[in-house]
């Protein structure tokens, strides 16, 4: 044990990246660990755990490369190989434990929760840390003996287990790509993984055509610049240089991913609340009927600046109807619903209001004129009306005609006062039944009724009076605007029943209704109606900046937007799209750090190269050019494959991942990949190749004398 | 190149280890001395100095006058160097190891490549030309070295084990190459522990813990 620790403290340098790797790991595991099974789907941490894997490959080699020379001595030795490599694994399992401790404190910090979770992420990571490392040791121990104790370390091509690692990697993302798209689609496991598995994939490839590219370049580039001849060269035949590539395009394909689905995780929650909430805010009346909830808003906002009144109707055959105050709609619900799918309804509602309005009043009056040989001794007008207290009237008023033939009526209409709705007018007469009667006024509650219920009431026969009139909006189509799925024929009213309908407009979704449903001015469609059914929804929307003494005025409790955008976020787990993204981030610091183990090894390679070409006379400033065209060509290749390959799996897989549940009726979530997003996911992986590569190049001009050379053991 | 590649009372220390002692020495054109000593005596240390790679920490090293240390540890253009550990740069071929010796003196590349391949032929490794330099052997790096710090036509060449690695008879192609750059007026300093080698150069100077022997 003492022998291992000193042996750590000794190699620190190389074991420091472990550790720090392995504390990143596991507090990233353990927190996205919490979010994941809080919503629900612990798979989502799988590019996490397999962006990890391969993170450690690179603190794993850097290990192996430090103890080649105690492997070598181990083999000449005799040890056997099994007990060489369970030796030699110690001290790393040693720094994976440590770091990982760190991390597990600092996970359960973050998000305190099940500490198994987190004992169960740090032994996972230390076993896949020792697995790791004990790989590339045992592939070191295939190595000729021979070149292990040379003291010249020969370059190292890419070896078949590494060179199948990539053919299997990019079986898998083809597979997983396939898979997605089969119906049923593939396990959820497979398909949260595919993004990482796509990356992984044009990573790999990326490397593979940078490589081909540049060993191409070697023969084409003879005679360029020294910045080009050596960059070429560099990236051609120095082993590892472009091995960080695939692993940042990995993480940021995977970030961007994660990011373009939060991202429209949130534009669809936002849209999808804003359509169901309406407007700002929403008032539940209950036991109101429609008429009373309409006459109540113009009562209270006489103007319509803040308050609409609206109904939603029970589906049928999955499509609900919406009746609305349209007059009211721009002002209350249309600020709501700007940028929503819903948005072109404003242009659209004005085409809606037809008929007459809903009456209020307590007086019914009619006054006319009888000519003919015979005068009847009474004109009876009857009209049948639904109350404001939602039940069903009569009021008949009765006049006798005088000598000339005029008569005139009035009477109190009770149950008018907030609203009523004249559903029928019949005329009848007693006595002598001959002649024609003029009506001059016939008036109910403010309404015209000669206007709702038709000419029929100007000049009426007494021979064969009108009976049950009903009002004449009622005998036309309803004109409606509906969703692009929909082409209503006939329209519910707030009674339940159904009318024909007129489509006046096509929208893709209808605020209240969502993708399937009509839209239907609810003054027009309360003519004529008979008591709101019970099943009907009767609302108030109004606007965010409503008077609070309006709000207090209404019967019900007013629903915020925000507590319906709750609503929506939880029902549709749309904390899915979070946790994704936390993972897709961790999995863009994790790749980082592990791409820092690496940075030792080719800071001294290029030092080494440095003083190579300082000795024989080329100064540092004519050098550091063919650094930048290395960067340069390594950051703007990992920027297009970033951007290329999270388009591809944006497209491919977004939409298969069912990261959110959405109902039927819902808009569906804009899965595109923002080119803004898939332009800095590029602009990320540029960053993290010009930071991390180019600090594995930032060699000042004191490590690179070219006197280092003379010293022997210098590589 | 009738001048002398001078040390005067030069000292090294590093580390708190004194590595060169008062060393006051002077090399000729048109000969080959040789540094001989043990391992560890400091005929390294000196011929890193006398190139301008190290700064003595006192006495001055100088070629025509000029001192060789020029602040930042880059050798003057008149000096080419065989490194004991090669020195070629592991990304390039054994030809563009040679080539870019000269590019870096302004030799058009067309050219550079030419005389490069010219200078492989003369030191038998021509068919190496395009094998990346970490592929070849301790012994066909050595020739490269020596191929590389020739073919600039220095004026001053310090090779530092130059024949470590090679057999007898590739020892005696380099001794024959080096004798060459002297015939033409370069200075020419060998560090060796190799008597045959010693017993071919035209002087040679015994140095131990730093001291040169008088």
């Amino acid at each position: 044990m003492t022998r291992t620790l000193r042996g750590a403290w000794t190699r620190r340098r190389v074991l420091a990246p472990l550790a720090v790797l392995a504390a990143a790991l596991v507090a990233s595991l353990t927190v996205c660990t919490a979010l994941a099974g809080d919503s629900g789907d612990a798979a989502l941490v799988g590019p996490l755990v397999l962006v990890g894997a391969v993170v450690l490959a690179a603190p794993a080699r850097a290990v192996a490369d430090e103890r080649r020379g105690e492997l070598a001595l181990g083999r000449l030795r005799g040890r056997g190989r099994l007990r060489l490599v369970a030796q030699l694994v110690a001290e790393p399992l040693l720094a994976l434990l440590l770091g990982g401790l760190v991390g597990l404190a600092v996970g359960t910090a973050v998000a305190p929760g099940d500490a198994s979770t987190g004992v169960l992420c740090l032994l996972g990571v230390a076993a896949a840390g020792c697995l790791a490392v004990g790989a590339v040791l045992a592939g070191r121990l295939r190595e000729p003996l021979a070149d292990q104790v040379a003291p010249l370390a020969r370059p190292r091509r890419s070896s078949a287990p590494v060179t199948f690692a990539g053919l299997v990697v990019l079986a898998a993302a083809g597979y997983a790509a396939f898979a997605a798209h089969q119906r049923p689609a593939g396990p959820p496991w497979l398909l949260d993984l595919a993004p990482a598995l796509c990356g992984l994939a044009l990573g790999q490839v990326l490397v593979w055509v940078m490589q081909a590219l540049a060993r191409l370049a070697v023969s084409r580039s003879e005679f360029a610049s020294p910045a080009v001849f050596l960059a070429v060269r560099r990236l051609a035949r120095r082993p590892g240089t472009l091995a960080p590539l695939a692993l940042v395009v990995a993480a940021a394909v995977v970030a961007t991913v994660a990011a373009t689905a939060a991202s429209a995780g949130h534009r669809w929650v936002d849209q999808t609340a804003r359509l169901g909430a309406g407007a700002a805010l929403q008032v539940h009346l209950h036991d109101v009927g429609a008429a009373q909830a309409l006459t109540l808003t113009h009562r209270l906002d006489p103007r319509g600046r803040w308050l609409m009144a609206a109904v939603l109707l029970p589906r049928q055959g999955g499509t609900r109807s919406v009746l609305v105050d349209t007059p009211r709609y721009d002002r209350v619900a249309g600020p709501v619903l700007s940028g929503t799918a819903a948005a072109p309804t404003d242009r659209l509602v004005d085409r809606l209001t037809t008929g007459p309005r809903p009456a209020r009043g307590d007086l019914a009056r009619l006054t006319g004129r009888v000519s003919g040989p015979l005068m009847p001794t009474a004109v009876q007008l009857r009209v049948d009306y639904v109350t404001d207290g939602n039940y069903v009237a009569t009021r008949t008023l009765s006049a006798r005609p005088g000598p000339d033939g005029v008569l005139q009526a009035r009477q109190a209409v009770p149950g008018c006062t907030h609203g009523c709705v004249p559903t029928a007018v019949s005329l009848d007469a007693r006595g002598p039944r001959v002649g024609t009667l003029s009506v001059s006024v016939a008036e109910f509650a403010g309404v015209d009724l000669r206007t709702t219920f038709g000419p029929q009431l100007h000049r009426v026969s007494l021979v064969h009076p009108p009976t049950g009139l009903r009002p004449v909006s009622t005998q036309r189509p309803a004109p409606v605007i509906v969703t692009g799925r929909d082409r209503a024929s006939r329209v519910q009213g707030p009674d339940g029943s159904t009318r024909p309908a007129s489509v006046h407009g096509t929208v893709a979704a209808l605020p209240l209704a969502g993708t399937h449903g009509t839209l239907g001015d609810l003054g027009t469609a309360l003519v004529g109606a008979l008591p709101t059914s019970p099943s009907t929804q009767v609302l108030v929307l109004a606007r965010g900046d409503t008077p609070a003494r309006l709000l207090a005025a209404l019967p019900g409790d007013p629903v915020t937007l925000a507590q319906v955008h709750r609503r929506v976020d939880v029902r549709s787990g749309a904390a899915r799209t979070r946790t994704a993204l936390l993972v897709g981030l961790c999995a863009l610091l994790v790749a980082a750090i592990g791409l820092l183990a690496g940075l030792d090894r080719q800071r001294r390679e290029l030092a080494h190269e440095v003083a190579a070409l300082r000795v024989v006379g080329y100064p540092t400033d004519r050098l550091r050019p063919s650094v930048v065209v290395e960067l340069l060509a390594c950051g703007v290749a990992a920027l297009l494959a970033v951007g290329l390959g999270s388009w591809l799996a944006v497209a491919l897989l977004l939409d298969r991942m069912r990261l959110l549940t959405v109902p039927a009726d819902a808009v569906a979530p804009d899965d595109a990949a923002p080119a803004w997003l898939l332009a800095s996911g590029g602009v990320v992986a540029l960053l993290l190749v010009a930071a991390l590569m180019g600090r594995g190049r930032a060699v000042p001009e004191r490590s690179s004398r070219p006197a280092l050379l003379r010293e022997e053991g210098v590589r | 190149m009738s001048e002398r590649l001078e040390l005067t009372g030069v000292s090294y220390v590093a580390a708190g280890r004194s590595l060169l002692h008062d060393v006051s020495v002077s090399f000729h054109p048109g000969e080959v001395t040789a540094l001989a000593g043990p391992s560890g005596s400091g005929k390294t240390t000196l011929l890193s100095v006398a190139g301008g790679l190290l700064e003595p920490s006192s006495g001055t090293a100088s070629y025509a006058g000029r001192p060789m240390w020029r602040g930042n540890g880059d050798p003057r253009p008149e000096v080419a160097f065989v490194l004991q550990v090669y020195g070629l740069v592991p990304i390039l071929s054994a030809r563009e190891n040679v080539s870019v010796a000269l590019r870096a003196r302004g030799v058009r590349p067309a050219e550079a490549d030419e005389r490069a391949e010219a200078e492989l032929a003369r030191f038998h490794i021509a068919d190496l030309g395009d094998r990346q330099v970490e592929e070849l052997s301790g012994g066909q790096m050595q020739r490269v070295a020596c191929a590389r710090a020739c073919v600039v036509g220095a004026e001053v060449l310090l090779a530092d084990e130059p024949t470590s690695e090679l057999d007898q008879v590739n020892r005696g192609l380099v001794m024959e190459e080096l004798r060459a750059e002297a015939d033409r007026g370069a200075i020419v300093v060998l560090a060796t522990h190799d008597l045959e080698l010693v017993e071919a150069c035209d002087r040679h100077h015994v140095i131990d813990e730093g001291r040169l022997d008088p």
